[in-house]
C-alpha cells in the first residue's frame, strides 16, 4: 500500500537468511555479530528444547537432565516445524538408531496410532478413533 | 486510552498456574497468550476471572506484524475472535518477526529499523487495527542483535511508527533493560526518548546474565535492576497498569507471591496478593 | 398385576397370559430393587460431610481407593522433598516428613526407610493401617459405603428370589401338564442372571461420595490434567489434591519423569500436546512465539472474509 511492492522482497529474503542463520545452521548474513548470533542461536535451541519437551513429555522424562542437551545436538542444524513434529522426527531418529527408551517408545507409539504423519506435513488425526478418545477425555 | 483500571497491578495468566492467579484478590487484569486459546469456549477459569470482573486482554506472539511476508487472515481473525470471546480492551503484539521463507523460528525477532521495514510494520499495523474492535498495544522487545543497516535509533523508530499507526504502547520495562545493557547504553536514556505518554500498559519480567548478556527469560525473578527501572520510570510518568510475565520455573507460590508485592512496591501501587 | 400375583396357584392362566405378566412382574421387581438400592447408597442419614479438602488423600480414596491414596501421597512427598524414585518403580524415603505431612505420608516415609516398590505400599502393614483410618474416616461421613451397608445393598436383591421361586413353580407345574415352557426358561435364565448380579455387586462409593468428587472436580477446574499445573507453584498438598480428584492422568501431566519412575498406571487422557485446550509456549527471551497456529477454520482473505461476526469462531 504504502511502499513499492519489490523492496519488500528483498526484505523477505534477508529476514529468511536471518532465521536460517538462527535455526538451520547457515552461516550469518553479512554484517551481524556473529558472537550475537550464535549466543542467539543457543538461546533458541535451548527455548526449543523446553517446548518440545512440553509437548513429548515422556521423551523428554527419559532423557532426565540430558534431555536439553541431547536435544539440541541433534536440532542444531534442523529448521524447526513446530514441537509436535521436531519431537516426533527426533523421537524417529532415536528409534532407527535403536536409542530410544522404552517409556519414550510407548509415546511415540501412542501417537503414531492416533496420527499419521509422512514426516513432510502437519500430521493428521487418525479420524473415528480420535473422536472417540475425544469423547472419553471429557468424560473424565 | 484504552478502559484498562487505573494504577494497578496484573499477572499473565498462564494454565500451570491458573489456581494462583484465581486468589489473588486484588487482581483487576491479566493478559493471556492469543495462541494458546483455541477457536472454542475459553478455559473455565478465564471464564471464572472475566465473571469476577478481571479484565482480559489477550497478546498475540506469532502474528509477526514485522514479518515482510503478507500477514496470514486466519491469524488476526483468531485475534479478533479472542477480543470478542473475552470482552478484551485492547489487543496486543510485538514489533517482531517470526517466520520467513517458510521457517517458524518459534521465536520474537528484531527488524531492521529502516524505512523499508516501517513500511511493511505500518501496512500490517493497519490491517490489524482494520479488523480489531478494540485498540492494539505493541510491544518492542528485547533482542540480542541489531540490524547491521538500521537508520533509527529505537526510540526514534517508535515514534515513527506509533505517529503514523495510532497505535498504543506495551512498553516491557525488562526489555528496555536487555536493550540497553546488551547494547551497551544507559537504561535512562532510552527511557527519557521513549514516548511514555503513548504507554497503555507495562510487562514486567525476570531474566538472567549469560555469557555478559542478558537474556530476558521469564523464568527467572524479575532482577533489582529492573524494578529500579519501574520505580523510575513510574515516577517520571506513571503508566496506566502494570504486569508481571511468567512463563516457566514457577517458583512456590509464596516467592511469586512475594514477587508481585516487590513490583507493586517498586511501581507504588496497591498489592494484590492475598 | 397385583390381581395376577395375588391370584396364586389357581394356575387357570393361559401361558401367553402368565408369560406376559411375569415378563411385567420381573422388571416391577428390578425397578424396586434399584430404587432400595439407590437409597441404601445415599448413606445413613445423619452423618456429615467432612472437611474432605484439607485431606487430599482421602479425595484419592474416595476416587481411586487405595492404590489412588498412595499414589496421591506419594505426588505430595515428592513435591515436599520427602521421598525420591529410583529405578524400576522403588521409592525411598529423604527429607523427615514435617507437620504439613499426612498420617499416610509418615506412614509412606517409614514404610520407605528401605527402598520399596511402590506398589508394594499399599499392602505394608504400617500403610495399610493410615490406609485403613482413612477408609473409616470416608465412611464415618458418608462418601464411602461400609461393609454393613453394601451387605445391605446386595440383599436387596434377595427381591429376586420369591420372583425367581414363582417362575419355577409355574415351569414345574407347566411341565408337569405338559405344557410347552421354553419361553419360561428363557425368562427365568434371566431372572437368575440379573439375582446374581444384584447379589453380588454394591458399589464402594455412596451417592454423597459421588456427588462430592463431581463438585471438587467442579471447584478444582484449575487442576484438570490438561492443564498441566505446576506442582512447584502449588505445593505438596495442592499435587496430592490434583492425583485425588482427576487420578493417575494428574501424575502424568504434571510430572511425567516421576510417574514413570513410579511405573504408575499410563492413562493417555489429557497428556500430548495435541490433546489439551492449550498450545504450547514456553519461556523465551523475548516473550516466546509458539507454533500452535490456531485459526478459526474459515481463513478467507482480510477481515471480511475471517471469522469476525458476532462471537467469532
Amino acid at each position: 500500500m504504502t511502499s513499492a511492492p519489490h523492496p519488500a522482497n528483498d526484505l523477505a529474503s534477508r529476514q529468511a537468511a536471518l532465521i536460517a542463520a538462527l535455526v538451520a545452521g547457515a552461516e550469518p548474513p553479512a554484517g551481524f555479530d556473529p558472537a550475537r548470533v550464535s549466543a542467539a542461536r543457543r538461546a533458541l535451541l535451548v527455548k526449543r528444547a523446553g517446548e518440545v519437551a512440553s509437548v513429548w513429555p515422556l521423551l523428554a522424562a527419559s532423557f532426565g537432565a540430558s534431555w536439553s542437551g541431547r536435544f539440541t545436538a541433534w536440532a542444531r542444524d534442523r529448521a524447526p516445524v513446530g514441537s509436535l513434529r521436531d519431537g516426533w522426527d527426533f523421537a524417529r531418529a532415536l528409534d532407527a538408531a535403536g536409542e530410544l527408551p522404552e517409556l519414550a517408545a510407548a509415546e511415540l507409539a501412542e501417537r503414531e496410532a492416533r496420527w499419521h504423519y509422512d514426516g513432510r506435513r502437519p500430521p493428521r488425526r487418525r479420524q473415528l478413533r480420535w473422536r472417540w478418545r475425544r469423547l472419553r477425555i471429557f468424560e473424565l | 486510552m484504552p478502559p484498562l483500571p487505573q494504577s494497578c497491578l496484573g499477572l499473565g495468566w498462564r494454565p500451570e498456574i491458573a489456581g494462583l492467579i484465581a486468589e489473588l484478590p486484588g487482581l483487576r487484569f491479566c493478559e493471556v497468550i492469543a495462541e494458546s486459546v483455541t477457536s472454542g469456549t475459553p478455559p473455565a477459569a478465564l471464564a471464572a476471572l472475566r465473571e469476577r470482573g478481571v479484565l482480559v486482554i489477550p497478546h498475540g506472539v506469532t502474528l509477526s506484524l514485522g514479518g515482510a511476508e503478507p500477514l496470514a487472515p486466519s491469524r488476526i481473525a483468531h485475534l479478533v475472535a479472542c477480543a470478542q470471546r473475552l470482552d478484551a480492551p485492547l489487543v496486543s503484539e510485538h514489533i517482531a518477526f517470526v517466520r520467513a521463507g517458510g521457517m517458524e523460528v518459534g521465536h520474537l525477532l528484531p527488524v531492521p529499523r529502516s524505512r523499508e521495514s516501517l513500511d511493511v510494520l505500518v501496512r500490517h499495523i493497519r490491517q490489524v487495527q482494520d479488523c480489531l474492535p478494540v485498540p492494539l498495544a505493541l510491544e518492542p522487545i528485547a533482542a540480542l542483535f541489531d540490524w547491521p543497516d538500521d537508520e533509527f535509533s529505537e526510540a526514534e523508530f517508535l515514534l515513527e511508527l506509533l505517529g503514523r499507526t495510532e497505535a498504543w504502547l506495551l512498553l516491557d520495562v525488562a526489555n528496555v533493560y536487555a536493550n540497553a545493557v546488551n547494547g551497551g547504553t544507559d537504561p535512562l536514556a532510552l527511557l527519557a526518548r521513549l514516548p511514555l505518554e503513548r504507554v497503555t500498559y507495562v510487562h514486567v519480567a525476570g531474566g538472567t546474565e549469560r555469557d555478559g548478556l542478558y537474556h530476558d527469560t521469564h523464568t527467572h525473578a524479575t532482577p533489582q535492576e529492573v524494578l529500579a527501572l519501574l520505580t523510575e520510570l513510574c515516577t517520571r510518568h506513571p503508566p496506566p497498569a502494570i504486569m508481571l510475565e511468567r512463563d516457566g520455573a514457577y517458583p512456590p507460590a509464596e516467592e511469586l507471591y512475594a514477587e508481585l508485592d516487590a513490583v507493586a512496591d517498586a511501581a507504588s501501587v496497591d498489592r494484590i496478593t492475598p | 398385576m397385583g390381581a395376577l400375583v395375588s391370584s396364586n396357584v389357581t394356575w387357570g392362566i393361559t401361558g401367553p397370559a402368565f408369560l406376559t405378566g411375569y415378563g411385567l412382574l420381573v422388571p416391577a421387581a428390578l425397578l424396586g430393587i434399584i430404587v432400595a438400592r439407590w437409597r441404601l447408597a445415599s448413606g445413613p442419614p445423619g452423618a456429615g460431610r467432612a472437611e474432605l479438602s484439607g485431606q487430599p488423600h482421602d479425595i484419592a480414596y474416595l476416587n481411586g481407593g487405595p492404590e489412588l491414596a498412595v499414589l496421591s501421597a506419594l505426588s505430595s512427598m515428592r513435591v515436599a522433598g520427602t521421598i525420591v524414585a529410583q529405578e524400576r518403580g522403588r521409592v525411598h524415603a529423604a527429607q523427615a516428613v514435617g507437620t504439613a505431612g499426612s498420617e499416610l505420608e509418615r506412614a509412606i516415609h517409614l514404610a520407605a526407610i528401605v527402598p520399596i516398590p511402590q506398589r508394594e505400599l499399599v499392602t505394608h502393614r504400617i500403610v495399610r493401617t493410615a490406609l485403613d483410618a482413612a477408609r473409616q474416616r470416608l465412611e464415618d461421613a458418608g462418601l464411602l459405603l461400609s461393609e454393613e451397608r453394601r451387605r445391605r445393598i446386595k440383599r436387596a436383591g434377595l427381591w429376586m428370589v420369591p420372583v425367581a421361586g414363582l417362575g419355577l413353580a409355574r415351569l414345574l407345574a407347566g411341565a408337569a401338564n405338559g405344557a410347552p415352557v421354553g419361553y419360561l426358561i428363557l425368562e427365568l435364565i434371566a431372572v437368575g442372571i440379573l439375582a446374581a448380579i444384584l447379589l453380588s455387586t454394591a458399589p464402594a462409593r455412596g451417592r454423597r461420595g459421588t456427588a462430592e468428587l463431581s463438585r471438587l472436580r467442579a471447584a478444582h477446574h484449575e487442576l484438570d490434567p490438561r492443564m498441566r499445573p505446576d506442582w512447584t507453584a502449588y505445593g505438596p498438598a495442592v499435587a496430592g489434591l490434583g492425583v485425588g480428584i482427576f487420578g493417575a492422568s494428574a501424575l502424568w501431566a504434571s510430572d511425567p519423569a516421576f510417574a514413570a519412575n513410579l511405573e504408575a498406571q499410563r492413562v493417555t487422557a489429557g497428556m500430548g500436546g495435541s490433546g489439551n485446550y492449550y498450545g504450547h509456549y514456553g519461556g523465551g527471551d523475548a516473550g516466546s512465539a509458539g507454533h500452535s497456529g490456531v485459526g478459526c477454520g474459515s481463513g478467507g482473505g482480510g477481515c471480511g472474509g475471517g471469522c469476525g461476526g458476532g462471537g467469532g469462531g
